[in-house]
């Protein structure tokens, strides 16, 4: 279960992270005063380390330690 | 600032490391709680990863292409999250094996091959030199930079400070890295260095990047909004013009592989881990790391850029921007940092390449020398160590000729991406080799053969363009044929260099190892451990552990094995745990099999899996296993459950036949004792009228005197025995005939109602003799069966007659009931006699029956009619029953199947496909 949610999580910010999607913010302006690429990339990063944090530490006291190795 | 006070800087520095690692190692080995033992030191360890490329070339390149940079330290977070997956598997067999580089993982896991461990050797040595020079180039300019020298290297080795900076290096690398034999057992050490320079590190990037962002501007809003009104840096904003949809993903992916197969990586993150526990933090640790020492690095691009404008080298924006605004102290700090990122990186890789050309390259040779083995043989694990020094030395001074001759004319990031790409040629033989048990050695072979062909054609090649190829290899291609350019191979041109050459070496590389793992049956070796690796987990669970080894070594050899490299006190502890632990049996001066596999995997740490074997082989007098014996004993329970299986279906089956058998005997039995009892009951209803009509004959004959009607009464009885002897003997012989199939029923259509009238017709007489009525009642449409007319009136005579004799005189009617319900008719005759006990219902019908039967119904007939009848009820498809109770008389009932009705006529037929004419 883990390893499942892990591996969606990968998948889902590989998507995030390049093209086409990457492509829509793929302009020369600013927001917030950082240009928009740059702030959605950070923002990104961001999320996918306080998930990645979360899907850890939520999953690791209910795992069944038997199905933890699958 | 003077060379001096910043030579004796970094000097201080190396000793404070020294202190550092010093102590962690006697805390580890004196209390037992190491400072290893931590999520959070695993955690800094790995950020290794970040050299002295991410300290000054992630500016350098973003100042000139924007995000770009990013994708390097993006890609490993993306694939972070699958480090559950696939670290945690690779931990967990590098313990189990004793595997302690990635030569030997790879080695290990196709079938303990030589030549793979040789291969990926050489080919990490040649991928990871150019990146080590770059970290000596990365120290040596921004030294020049801080002390305001000439970054141009000395003319004269020894008064080149960069060659010195390598010599140092080199000393501090081999006291750090080749302390212990066992490369199994913990640098405890350099750990503990490591994890303290990533925090150096990110301090000292940290602290420059918030100077220049908050000190010098106000903000990053500031600075960007400044930058955006210079053309040239607006630009970069978005990815460049140049930039293709595939080179972010490509340089994503290729640094996600590069963050597990590096062989610094490998080294930290699986051969150095102490808990699999401890990846839970790290996997967003270490993401979160990477997030924050990249966060001010556009920033600061972009400030150095406004503030210095074009005349300074990008690659040094951390140590020239505080340093041009007077804070020297800052700038000293960002030296010292750059120094902690280069330093950890040389230490951590050279140690694993030492590792790997001890284990792979040199002791392989030299084992299979016989000379070797005397003049070395007793002492071998001081050389061991001595080959690790010298080869720590080697890679070093290789690297300082690289920086020298190569390296100076390109920057940072792109030498970096050189050896990414390079080690992600590992990718499809680690990844394969963990999940795919059909992965195999010529397939592993091929691949990375292959892959790292193409590498070299498409990334170094073109580096060697002016020096030692002309211009028109890359222009025209060689020979003047464009597809074969090796900068637009095939005439991709959208890619930048390194996601051009990462697409068409990985394609190349996979699909080889794909065909060549398919194309021939797999070796022994490389089917066991193939079970060993992608099954580590399933293994460890059931805790059996196989081991296909078949011969036999002597204890005292494998423990002179262990004596030779590790000492005796050392190897009597190994075997002694070893011993303890599975309660083997030592009296025998035999080693048990699973006692050698574990002197082989704790040698496999000292001098690799291939070199290992080699040794075991030495002292042991192995048999060599044939397919049919391996195949043999990872089959066995299959093969024992299988034949168990058949077992006991044929036992199964034996038994049915037995039953059969028995059954079949019991029938014999019986029919033969039917057939006696038949016999003598015939014989006795023969002898019977016989002796009768004997004795009478007898007194006629004796007495002419007697009287006239005397003799008239003898005489009628002699008549009457007589028939009644050939009535018995005719129906013996028709219940013969029957039974036998020789007496075939004439079937026609017959009306039951005037059957049953005319039978009762017949045997009206009768019961009128003894005063009694005979009552019949049939439905008003006549019911026709088809059956053999005079079969049936033979039986309802029968079956009347009988009513009738067991009727008292006088006594009440007899009911014969004809009807029809569903497809079956019945006809009841129904008397009101004696009755019949149920218990001998089903007697009645059996042969002389009546022979036996206890006066409940002393029969007058032959005892034979029953039998006949209902044996002739059972040729028509029906059935006779009787329900009688004693007292209460008796209702013997003839079952008939009426004929079914006409068949569905053509058209349905023909509808369903079945066509009849």
């Amino acid at each position: 279960m883990k390893s499942t949610r892990l591996l969606l999580l990968s998948v889902l910010f590989i998507l995030l992270l390049n093209e086409p999607i990457i492509t829509l913010v793929d302009r020369n302006e600013l927001l917030l005063g950082i240009p928009v690429l740059y702030l959605y990339v950070m923002v990104v990063w961001m999320l996918l380390i306080g998930l990645l944090a979360y899907v850890i530490h939520r999953a690791t006291p209910t795992d069944d330690p038997l199905s933890d190795d699958d | 600032m003077t060379s001096l006070p910043l030579i004796l800087c970094s000097l201080l520095y190396l000793a404070v490391l020294f202190v550092i690692a010093d102590r962690a190692e006697r805390r580890g080995s004196a209390t037992g709680r190491s400072v290893v033992s931590n999520p959070y030191v695993y955690a800094l360890s790995l950020a290794v990863y970040c050299t002295a490329w991410t300290f000054y070339g992630s500016v350098g390149k973003a100042a000139s292409e924007g995000i770009e940079f990013l994708a390097v330290y993006v890609g490993p977070t993306l694939t972070a999250p699958l480090w559950w997956l696939l670290l945690r598997k690779m931990i967990r067999i590098c313990k189990r094996q004793g595997i302690t580089s990635i030569a030997d993982f790879i080695s290990a896991r196709y079938g303990k091959s030589r030549g793979l461990g040789v291969l990926v050797t050489l080919f990490c040595i040649i991928g990871i030199i150019p990146y080590m020079s770059i970290q000596i180039k990365a120290v040596a300019a921004s030294f020049a930079t801080l002390t305001g020298q000439a970054h141009a290297p000395g003319a004269f080795f020894f008064s080149d400070r960069a060659f010195l900076m390598t010599l140092l290096l080199a000393v501090f690398a081999i006291l750090f890295g080749t302390r212990k034999l066992e490369a199994t057992e913990r640098h405890e050490g350099l750990v503990a260095t490591i994890a303290f320079e990533s925090l150096v590190k990110l301090v000292a990037f940290v602290g420059v990047g918030a100077f220049v962002t908050f000190g010098l501007f106000d903000g990053p809003g500031d600075i960007f909004s400044r930058a955006a009104q210079v053309p040239a840096l607006r630009e970069t904003f978005q990815f460049g013009p140049g930039h293709s949809t595939g080179d972010w993903f490509w340089q994503c992916l290729i640094s996600g592989f590069a963050m597990l197969f590096l062989p610094r990586q490998f080294q930290v993150a699986a051969v150095e881990n102490v808990d699999e526990k401890h990846l839970n933090k790290a996997m967003w640790l270490f993401p979160l790391y990477l997030f924050v020492i990249n966060l001010f690095v556009l920033p600061m691009a972009f400030g150095g850029q406004l503030l210095l404008g074009a005349s300074a080298d990008t690659d040094e924006y951390v140590v020239s921007l505080p340093l041009r605004n007077g804070q020297l102290g800052l700038a000293v700090l960002a030296y010292l940092g750059g120094f902690s990122a280069a330093t950890s990186m040389i230490i951590v890789e050279t140690t694993a390449l030492s590792v790997m050309i001890s284990n792979n390259l040199v002791m392989p040779l030299l084992l299979t020398r016989n000379r070797w083995q005397q003049r070395w043989g007793t002492r071998p694990g001081p050389f061991v160590l001595n080959v690790r020094r010298l080869a720590i030395l080697g890679l070093l001074l290789l690297a300082y000729l690289y920086y020298r001759i190569v390296a100076n004319r390109l920057s940072l990031v792109s030498v970096g991406m050189i050896s990414f790409s390079a080690v992600a040629q590992f990718a499809p033989a680690m990844i394969g080799g963990l999940f795919w048990k059909r992965g195999t050695r010529t397939g592993a072979r091929l691949g990375l053969l292959t892959g790292s062909s193409v590498w070299l054609y498409t990334l170094i090649l073109p580096t060697l363009v002016p020096t030692i190829f002309p211009q028109s290899v890359l222009t025209d291609g060689p020979f003047g044929i464009d597809l074969l350019s090796p900068i637009h191979l095939f005439g991709l041109r959208q890619y930048d260099s390194i996601s051009h050459s990462a697409f068409w070496s990985l394609l190349v590389n996979t699909g080889f190892y794909v065909w060549g793992s398919l194309r021939q049956p797999q070796q022994i070796t490389d089917v066991n451990q193939a079970v060993l690796f992608v099954d580590v987990f399933r293994i460890d669970r059931s805790r059996d552990i196989p081991v296909v080894w078949k011969g036999t070594s002597l204890l005292t050899d494998i423990r002179g094995l262990l004596v030779t490299f590790f000492g005796e006190q050392r190897a009597d502890y190994i075997l002694d745990r070893y011993t303890r632990r599975h309660q083997l049996d030592t009296s025998q001066p035999f080693a048990d099999p699973r006692l050698v596999a574990h002197a082989e995997r704790v040698l496999t740490g000292a001098v690799g899996a291939a070199s290992a074997r080699i040794l075991v082989a030495s002292v042991a007098k192995e048999e060599p296993i044939t397919a049919d014996e391996v195949i043999q004993i990872l089959k066995s329970s299959q093969t024992l459950l299988a034949a168990n299986r058949q077992l006991t279906r044929q036992s199964t089956e034996l038994q049915q036949l037995t039953r059969q058998l028995s059954d079949a005997n019991e029938l014999l039995k019986t029919a033969d004792q039917q057939k006696d009892e038949f016999l003598s009951t015939v014989t006795h209803e023969i002898r019977t009228p016989i002796t009768s009509i004997r004795a009478l004959t007898e007194i006629l004959y004796d007495d002419p005197d007697l009287d006239a009607t005397t003799r008239q009464r003898f005489l009628s009885t002699i008549m009457r025995e007589s028939e009644r002897l050939t009535r018995l003997i005719n129906q013996v012989l028709e219940l013969e005939r029957i039974e036998s199939g020789r007496a075939p029923l004439q079937r026609t259509m017959v009306s039951l109602n005037e059957l049953v009238k005319e039978a009762a017709d017949t045997v009206r007489p009768l019961a009128t003799d003894k005063h009694l009525l005979v009552k019949t009642s049939f439905p008003l449409e006549p019911i026709r069966v088809n059956a053999d007319r005079d079969r049936l009136m033979q039986v309802l005579i029968n079956l009347i007659s009988n009513a009738v004799k067991f009727s008292p005189d006088q006594g009440r009617p007899i009911d014969i009931n004809l009807f029809s319900r569903a497809d079956t008719c019945t006809v009841q005759v129904i008397d009101r006699g004696v009755g019949i006990d149920p218990a001998y219902h089903d007697q009645i019908f059996e042969k002389f029956y009546q022979a036996q039967a206890n006066g409940v119904r002393k029969p007058k007939g032959s005892g034979l009619g029953l039998t006949i009848s209902r044996t002739l009820i059972d040729l028509h498809g029906g059935r006779l029953t009787v329900d009688s109770e004693p007292g209460r008389g008796s209702t013997f009932a003839i079952q008939l199947p009426l004929p079914q009705p006409e068949p569905v006529d053509d058209s349905v037929l023909s509808s369903n496909g079945i066509i009849e004419h």
